[in-house]
């Protein structure tokens, strides 16, 4: 095998060892925005949740830090409480108004969302200081610029907390936490924020089969 | 890791011009077994393998190895976590990768004569598997990256396609012993995956 010639093979290979090393540490699945999205849910195993009857302010909380202007969207508000509804009517859970003179329903049900601004950078090197190619007698080598980026990109999240009445905490008179959504995607401004909203309502209700009135 | 992968790659060259020296290159093809085909998704199509190997005799050889396979699953299975009264399933599209990186020294017997078109082999390696295991789940990641002692038993044939160029296929079991907690959290972060590797190796008698 001539000199020339294993030259070229070492190259070729450096270029495939080279091709693995850039693009196969993280495969990259092409995820949409809707990949992003996650559901938690939470509960209590110790809970009845058989019950009949349930409250919910008309009211979806907006978490901001002390002193921040509310700019968190309400557009979405009606269709996140619309959407919880829907599957507690579904789980045979009746809604009956937030009246405190009144006995307390089974479960209060509890709404907020808040969102986070996420920010990072990206820099990638210059080529200039590379040797080049010029030890098998090839280019001299490349000028390629480097740089940065800076990237952000804004979460949401919905929290759904479902208390029982009967789980009074007699020290600081609060009520026990037996089930918890918290639903997190990114925000854009796409048109199927509405359709991901609903979905994600659907998935908590759906992976906490010991939900139901019955 | 750049750096230490050309290095050992320019280190393999070298061995494969030297006197009675064989270096390889081959493709890899892993099977998972255990906690890692539980991870991800069994079969890893991405991997490389780089290896020099120095003759005592017609029959021994030690060298040295190195690896890269990269297992990857894209998966909607529900994570269920279970502490005290609370119980937690979590959904989302999740992207689970595991990177393991062998580096290992090796001993190598071959049945028949160096120049024999077939040659039959069995062999083992000792060394490290640099472990990097990864969860992504919606815009967060958890990562653990691990050192681990590990064993490598092997058996291959080097099939001669001219008087330079060999074709080398061989089975291998890694097995990367626990060393330290596994990404959820439990004691065991064992791994082990079968490779079956083919490539071309380069003799020099």
């Amino acid at each position: 095998m001539n000199t020339k010639r294993e030259k070229l093979i070492v190259l070729y290979l450096l270029m495939i060892v080279s091709t693995f090393i850039l693009y196969s540490c993280y495969p990259d699945y092409g995820l949409t925005t809707s990949d992003y999205d996650t559901v938690v849910t939470l509960y209590d195993n110790t809970e009845n949740f058989n019950k009949p009857t349930y409250a919910m302010p008309d009211t979806v909380v907006h978490f901001v830090n002390e002193g921040d202007e509310d700019k968190i969207d309400h557009s979405k508000d009606a269709l996140i409480l619309s959407s919880i509804e829907s599957n507690m009517t579904k789980l045979g859970y009746q809604r009956v108004p937030v009246d405190t003179t009144q006995n307390p329903p089974g479960f209060v049900m509890l709404v907020g969302v808040t969102t986070t601004d996420n920010y990072g950078a990206v820099w990638w090197p210059g080529w200039g200081y590379w040797p080049g190619w010029g030890w098998w007698g090839g280019y001299p080598g490349w000028g390629y610029p480097g740089g940065g980026a800076v990237y952000n990109y804004k979460t949401g999240t919905i929290f759904i907390t479902m208390l029982d009445p009967e789980k009074l905490n007699s020290g600081d008179q609060t009520f026990g936490a037996v089930w918890l959504a918290r639903i997190n995607g990114l925000l854009s401004s796409s048109l199927d924020t509405s359709t991901r909203i609903k979905q994600r309502i659907n998935d908590a209700f759906n992976q906490s089969p010991y939900l139901g009135a019955n | 890791m750049k750096y230490l992968f050309s290095t050992i790659f320019i280190l393999l060259f070298t061995v494969s011009i030297s006197a009675q020296s064989l270096g390889s290159i081959t493709y890899n093809v892993s099977v998972a077994t255990d906690r890692l085909n539980n991870y991800t998704d069994g079969v890893s199509w991405r991997g490389v393998g780089l290896e020099g190997r120095w003759f005592t005799n017609k029959n021994i050889s030690f060298g040295l190895s190195f690896g890269w396979n990269v297992f990857a699953e894209r998966t909607n299975e529900m994570i269920n976590l279970e502490q005290g009264n609370i119980h937690a399933d979590i959904s989302g599209t999740q992207i689970r990768t595991v990177n393991a990186l062998p580096i290992m020294a090796n001993a190598h017997y071959y049945l028949g004569k160096r120049r024999d078109p077939l040659r039959f082999y069995v062999g083992a390696g000792a060394g490290v598997y640099y472990i990097k295991q990864r969860l992504e789940i919606g815009v967060v990641a958890f990562e653990s990256n691990n050192w681990h002692f590990g064993l490598a038993p092997e058996a291959g044939i080097l099939i001669g396609l001219s008087r330079d160029v060999t074709m080398i296929v061989n089975t291998k079991y890694n097995y990367a012993f626990s060393s330290g907690e596994s990404l959820g959290g439990g004691d065991d972060n064992t791994y082990a995956y079968w490779g079956i590797n083919i490539g071309f190796a380069w003799q020099s008698f």
